[in-house]
């Protein structure tokens, strides 16, 4: 009797945990896995999608409201389904709503402060209305949503024209930096959607980087494996793949004062292409020579783009705070930035011989 | 079926030891220190963990010059009946407030982030019902408990924090900076809060098998706990910045939300990982009703059986208790503003009042 007494109390507490008062079955919830937020007249102009896997059929639900938490009450009482956030995976944030940074950390803010959402959830910008593009990922993927969450899982970090970053990270970023950050980019268009590319964002607003600018924001990271490049030589057009990307950070007072930053690009690549014959010390001097002489000028175009808007996208700053702080001290951010000298040093190892295979 | 083997092994004990030491308060910490050491956040972890792993040694030589006794009988050994009871009533209100305020913590922390409808009483009954059952059995079952928990728990968190640590940026640790003075003292206070565990100490030598050898397991356990919070603290620096750091709520399971297991399709992670904090809280609170109730059964002398009808007393008193302050923000601030000094009475200035007593009156201790 009184091992039984035992058994049953420690088998009552678990009949508790099975979220009594929480309980709500799966089949009356609607899970959101995608997010647009265009700007409001008033606020935000939010486009929920949910998964639909009994039927599949695409639907979206809109709502404007002040805040996110306005906006998913809006939902609720229009729709049969309770508006669930949990599985939340991806929010497209219009250019309109990036130009006002104060209404969009807002936003981000109050979804960090969230209980429900998960800080992974990835973050994406848009040229054009986040609403179009929810309803081409819905026309992608109406069952389930998650046609943005597999992209990144499976491709992006392969093509090396994009990188995925979520709420969380962002945030992080964005203090770090001293207010700006990198968004992936997303267009929807006839064809249907297309990821690629960044928009930067900061206090002065966003601004649109193409698959090239990206990719050379990859480079400053260490993260370009994937990245493809093309190259005249000799008539042909050769396409060179990075399998190895690493980035090193050296900093130095210049002789007027300023900073002088040298990023060197360790990279190792293998070219697509080619005769199919042995190559010789001098071609493979010269290949090398052009493809680093490409990227050398890629990374540091964009580098001038970062500075004409007058933010450090790429977290060059904070290495300069982390490695070499007595190098910064008594100088505003702004001034460090506009004034510091940049030269990239890309040294790549082509790791095939030529021939084919 | 454990009432015939009251005794547990010195490894029982270490796992019981570390299992403690992963509270609540282990999921606030690094935010409370970078909040006052900044950068140097890790560093204040290291010191304090290491300067509390060391003051073990002084309860366990205590311990060990009379391993029959508890501190009710060392205390009255030392400082006479009365005295030794105003200290162990004390002690016992030091626990019930460690008690209280894990209970509370953790019970709000499930309830906002899993089961918001749910009331925040009925999780804290629950995960306290847990406790009781546990305690009622006695520290051999404890220990048991501990023993398979510590392959569940510590095991996967280590291999947790590992994966973490491959997607850290170690930058955000540079430069290397020493914490301010300040820094260091709030450190201490808040470091403090994770070793609570070293009070069973009080209590744990008549049920140790070989206590001669308790300073040295005692001191491992107490290191390999303080080793652990520095490598979270030194981790969620490194993920998260010193900027970003002290604004995270609790950043200790938050920085472990970003590992990516293959082929887990799992959004809320962190929540998956809740369930490291939820064995080591039913632990922790178990500890404070089974020796809460050998306190209530020894300060009063009473016969052994009635230590069942002190647990009732105590899981109540915790439960009342833990519902005291009004928010999870006042339990917070009320741990942090009270249990510092129990812990410097506790683990520091009673355990050398006892060993100076024994030595120059050679009384008892």
């Amino acid at each position: 009797m009184k091992k039984a007494h035992w058994f049953l109390l420690f088998l009552l507490p678990p009949l508790f945990l099975t979220g009594c008062w929480d309980k709500k079955d799966p089949e009356d919830r609607a899970f959101i896995i995608t997010l647009g937020v265009d700007a409001g007249a008033e606020g935000y102009a939010f486009t929920f999608a949910p998964a639909n896997i009994e039927t599949g059929e695409a639907e979206t639900y809109a709502a404007e409201g002040r805040t996110l938490a306005a906006a998913v009450a809006q939902v609720d009482c229009r729709s049969s389904r309770k508006a669930d956030l949990g599985q939340l995976k991806t929010v497209i944030l219009s250019q309109a709503l990036l130009e006002e940074p104060e209404r969009l950390l807002a936003l981000l803010r109050e979804m960090e402060r969230g209980q429900e959402i998960s800080e992974k959830v990835m973050l994406l910008a848009t040229e054009g209305e986040a609403a179009a593009c929810v309803d081409a990922v819905m026309a992608e993927d109406s069952r389930t949503g998650l046609f943005l969450w597999d992209f990144y899982k499976n491709t992006a970090g392969e093509v090396a024209v994009t990188k995925g970053i979520d709420l969380d990270t962002f945030l992080t970023e964005w203090t770090e930096q001293g207010g700006c950050a990198i968004l992936p980019r997303i267009s929807a268009d006839a064809a249907g959607l297309r990821l690629g590319g960044g928009m930067g964002v900061s206090a002065a607003g966003a601004f649109p980087l193409d698959e090239a600018a990206e990719r050379a924001y990859l480079f400053l990271r260490g993260e370009a494996e994937g990245a493809l490049l093309e190259a005249e030589y000799e008539g042909e057009t050769l396409p060179l793949e990075i399998g190895r990307s690493k980035v090193r950070y050296a900093f130095a007072a210049g002789a007027d004062g300023t900073v002088h930053c040298t990023i060197r690009l360790p990279l190792e690549g293998t070219l697509q292409g080619g005769g199919g014959t042995l190559r010789s010390p001098g071609a493979q001097a010269a290949l090398t020579a052009l493809f680093a002489a490409d990227i050398n000028a890629q990374v540091a175009h964009t580098i001038e783009q970062g500075k004409a808007a007058g933010a450090d996208f790429f977290g060059i700053l904070p290495r300069l705070y982390q490695h070499a702080p007595e190098l910064a001290a008594g100088q505003e951010r702004a001034q460090l930035w506009a004034e510091m000298a940049v030269e990239v040093r890309t040294e790549l190892h082509l790791k095939d011989m030529g021939r084919r295979r | 079926m454990f009432a015939e083997n009251r005794k547990i092994s010195l490894r029982q004990l270490q796992a019981l030891l570390l299992l403690d030491g992963f509270g609540t308060a282990a999921l606030f910490l690094p935010a409370e220190l970078a909040a006052e050491s900044g950068r140097a956040c890790w560093v204040t972890a290291a010191c304090a963990g290491a300067g509390f792993a060391l003051l073990s040694l002084l309860l366990t030589a205590v311990g060990r010059r009379m391993p029959a006794g508890t501190v009710v009988e060392w205390c009255e050994a030392a400082f006479g009946r009365g005295i030794g009871a105003v200290l162990c009533v004390g002690l016992g209100l030091q626990l019930l407030v460690l008690a209280a305020a894990e209970l509370r913590l953790f019970s709000e922390i499930v309830c906002r982030a899993m089961l918001p409808a749910t009331p925040v009483w009925a999780i804290a009954l629950v995960v306290l019902a847990v406790a009781a059952a546990l305690a009622a059995q006695g520290t051999e079952c404890r220990g048991r408990t501990a023993e398979v928990l510590f392959f569940a728990v510590v095991v996967p968190l280590v291999l947790v924090l590992l994966a973490a640590a491959l997607s850290a940026r170690y930058g955000r640790v540079l430069p290397l900076a020493l914490p301010p003075v300040r820094g260091l003292m709030s450190g201490v206070r808040a470091v403090s809060l994770l070793f609570g565990g070293l009070l069973f100490l009080y209590f744990v030598f008549p049920a140790l098998q070989k206590p001669r050898e308790a300073p040295r397991a005692v001191l491992h356990s107490s290191l390999l706990s303080a080793a652990l919070l520095t490598a979270a603290v030194f981790l969620s620096l490194a993920v998260y910045g010193a900027d970003t750091l002290p604004q995270k709520l609790l950043p200790t399971l938050q920085m472990l939300e970003r590992v990516s297991f293959t082929g887990v399709f799992l959004t809320r992670q962190d929540m998956l990982l809740l369930w490291f904090w939820m064995a080591s809280v039913s632990v922790f609170l178990s500890g404070v009703l089974f020796f809460g109730s050998l306190l209530g059964v020894r300060l009063l002398r009473q016969k052994e059986r009635r230590r069942k009808g002190w647990l009732f007393v105590w899981a109540a008193a915790v439960l009342a208790a833990a519902f005291l302050p009004e928010n999870m923000a006042a339990a917070y601030r009320l741990r942090l503003a009270i249990v510092p000094y129990g812990q410097a009475v506790y683990l520091l200035l009673l355990p050398l009042a006892l060993l100076l007593a024994g030595r120059k009156g050679g009384r008892g201790v």
